[in-house]
């Protein structure tokens, strides 16, 4: 009886002020207030799909991505997306092969979130979002395709590279992690990893003798490094690339991992509302359209980067879309079948 | 559905020579303004080596022996009779405390404001239990400025039917230098919505309503949906908002109009392009200079 009760009268919380969301998995996001009124506007606009800054439901706003602007890094990308700012620097360093595999390197994400972008990052406020989505992006790196660490290693068992990543939150205006993917792969792309040579003397001494020339380095294939694509559920729609006030009313969002192939790597639930099965359905299919647009966009991209000024960053732009990119602009086949995903997340869904 | 990739490209300011001469005596912190000793140091400067230096970028403004630059990039200083719109963020006791984009936040007193029933009376104890029921947390309303305290607070009032609490509509927050002061900062734009332009650069859009009934004090809000034809209207206008920011225009019911037209011509998204900015941008201030001249 009381437990009834007690689900009646949430019940009737939930119906009367149907947008107190506040997300659970990121409490530490940057977050604003909006009023009632406010969230009906925008989720009527939704509706009609014209949302608040003139976009339709399925748009981006403009990505600007610049490359190599930290000179100390082995590679480094700032991104931005409206207001969200990121700044990712890659750094090699030689270390010894874990255990587990002694023939490859390995990487380590840091995140760091400044206390710049809002407030309650200050002191130790941005921790748990940062280890949040440094959480993320293990995850999303953690399969064979994504990266090949076989190329890292420099003697198994022995001596290998770590990137060590470090993304620096610099503003929040929504989309964060889609943000920080971008960055990554961006990163990475520009990164320039020293060529190393092993010596060997007669007594079995190893010495190693790094090139001195910056141009003979070791470039990364970042074909297969995923993005992120979150939707954020709407009253009855999903957007991609929410605002800070958008996700105020988003209840759940979902989180996929793509590569260029159509590959899904990852896939999350963020926030503490629920999601039917048909609506992931529809937001999964909604991702193979944005993957579409992502590989148009990238030419686009190039193309433009050409005729830029800063010699360094266009002449990398084609690379960082590498020319295979395009060659798969038809999805494969998942690897991951699509009942499998959607057991596993109507599962965390009831579960909370 | 779109995604567009660039590079980051370095801010052009679309500006005609004959303009910036006009815009005044415009410094940069660390600037001298002047080495006359005979000069009164105010605001935004500082003395060193005899010599007024500005602490700030922004405009030089002399009055009489007194010496100030008003920054370009500022939080809001408030002033007696100022049109503002807020953002009420805590419920206290006889009192709401609003985020107006100044250094303080504001102060909202239940005394100052016209409750249901429209009639003057004591505020009593259940008014004051009650205060959640008119404005909560999160809620925008306009108000005008009425006190400055000492310290730089504000405490505003909105005893007239036309301010209050705020409904449906979009807010667009720019910088305070931005707002050109007016003799009313409502206006009925003629392509349908209505703007408040808060002095604080709050700018507040909205559907012109149809009928103003008062009944409620302003505190019943109206979440029917709005059709897309305004709201259509009312995203363009804000991106016409941000266009005219970027290039540090100043914003009044003319400017922003003129933006608008010019802005017909392409897509609502597109109007946050670059080019695009500066293409309008470009366009107004031709416009506004030939209705000068």
């Amino acid at each position: 009886m009381t437990a009834m009760e007690t689900g009646m009268v949430s019940n009737r919380y939930s119906v009367s002020r149907p947008f107190t969301s506040g997300r659970e998995s990121c409490s530490g996001m940057a977050s604003v207030q909006l009023s009632e009124a406010e969230k009906v506007y925008i989720l009527h606009g939704i509706q009609d799909d014209l949302r608040v800054d003139g976009r339709g439901c399925e748009d981006y706003r403009c990505i600007e991505v610049e490359t190599d602007v930290v000179s100390n890094t082995t590679g480094s990308a700032r991104v931005k997306i409206g207001h969200t700012d990121v700044l990712v620097g890659v750094k090699a360093e030689m270390g010894i092969p874990k255990l587990g595999s002694p023939g490859e390197g390995y990487v380590e994400f840091f995140v760091d979130c400044s206390a710049n972008a809002t407030p309650e990052f200050e002191g130790r406020g941005g921790e748990e979002l940062g280890t949040e989505i440094a959480n993320v992006l293990y995850k999303i790196f953690d399969n064979k395709s994504s990266l090949n660490l076989k190329s890292l290693c420099i003697q198994p068992r022995e001596h290998c590279w770590v990137l060590y990543i470090d993304v620096l939150l610099l503003e929040c205006g929504g989309n964060l992690f889609d943000t920080i993917s971008i960055a990554v792969k961006a990163a990475l792309f520009n990164a320039r990893i020293p060529k190393v040579r092993v010596l060997e003397d007669e007594e079995g001494a190893k010495d190693f003798e790094l090139s001195d020339d910056p141009y003979d380095c070791m470039r990364l294939n970042v074909t297969n490094v995923p993005c992120i694509v979150t939707l954020s559920r709407i009253g009855h729609r999903h957007v991609v690339d929410a605002t800070l006030q958008e996700e105020a009313c988003s209840l759940a969002s979902v989180l996929v991992s793509v590569t260029s192939k159509g590959v899904l790597t990852c896939m999350r639930k963020l926030g503490r509302g629920s999601l039917d099965p048909e609506s992931i359905f529809e937001m999964i299919e909604c991702r193979h359209k944005i993957l579409r647009q992502f590989l148009g966009a990238i030419p686009a991209f190039w193309v433009q980067g050409k005729g830029a000024t800063r010699g360094e960053t266009s002449t990398q732009v084609p690379n960082f879309t590498h020319s295979s990119l395009f060659k798969d602009k038809y999805m494969h086949l998942h690897t991951q079948p699509y009942s499998a995903v959607c057991m596993s997340l109507s599962r965390e869904s009831t579960a909370i | 559905m779109a995604v567009e990739v660039r590079l980051p490209v370095a801010r052009k300011r679309v500006t005609e020579s004959g303009l910036l001469d006009s815009a005044g005596h415009l410094v940069c912190p660390g600037d001298t303004i002047t080495t006359d000793t005979g000069f009164m140091r105010g605001h935004g400067t500082y003395l060193e080596d005899e010599k007024l230096l500005a602490s700030v970028a922004g405009v030089v403004e002399r009055v009489n022996k007194l010496i100030c630059v008003r920054a370009l990039k500022t939080r809001y200083n408030g002033e007696v009779g100022d049109v503002i719109v807020g953002r009420v963020t805590e419920v206290q006791q006889k009192r709401w405390k609003v985020d107006t984009n100044s250094r303080l936040d504001s102060v909202l007193l239940l005394s100052s404001v016209n409750l249901p029933g429209g009639e003057l009376r004591r505020r009593s104890a259940e008014d004051e239990l009650a205060m959640r029921s008119y404005l909560e947390e999160g809620d925008l309303i306009s108000a005008e400025v009425q006190a400055v305290y000492s310290d730089g607070a504000l405490s505003m009032h909105t005893r007239s039917l036309k301010y209050g609490k705020l409904g449906q509509g979009v807010l667009v927050q720019v910088s305070p230098s931005l707002i050109k002061r007016r003799k009313t900062h409502f206006h009925n734009l003629p392509c349908g919505t209505s703007i408040i332009l808060g002095n604080n650069g709050f700018i507040w859009l909205y559907p012109t309503p149809e009928q103003t009934e008062e009944e409620a004090g302003g505190f019943v809000t109206n979440l029917e949906p709005i059709p897309l034809s305004d709201r259509e209207v009312i995203s363009r206008l804000r991106n016409c908002i941000l266009a005219l920011s970027a290039q540090k225009m100043l914003l009044y019911d003319t400017s922003i109009l003129y933006c608008y037209e010019a802005s017909l011509a392409h897509q609502i998204k597109d109007i946050l392009k670059v080019e695009v900015i500066e293409d309008i941008v470009m366009e107004t201030r031709q416009r506004l200079v030939d209705q000068e001249g």
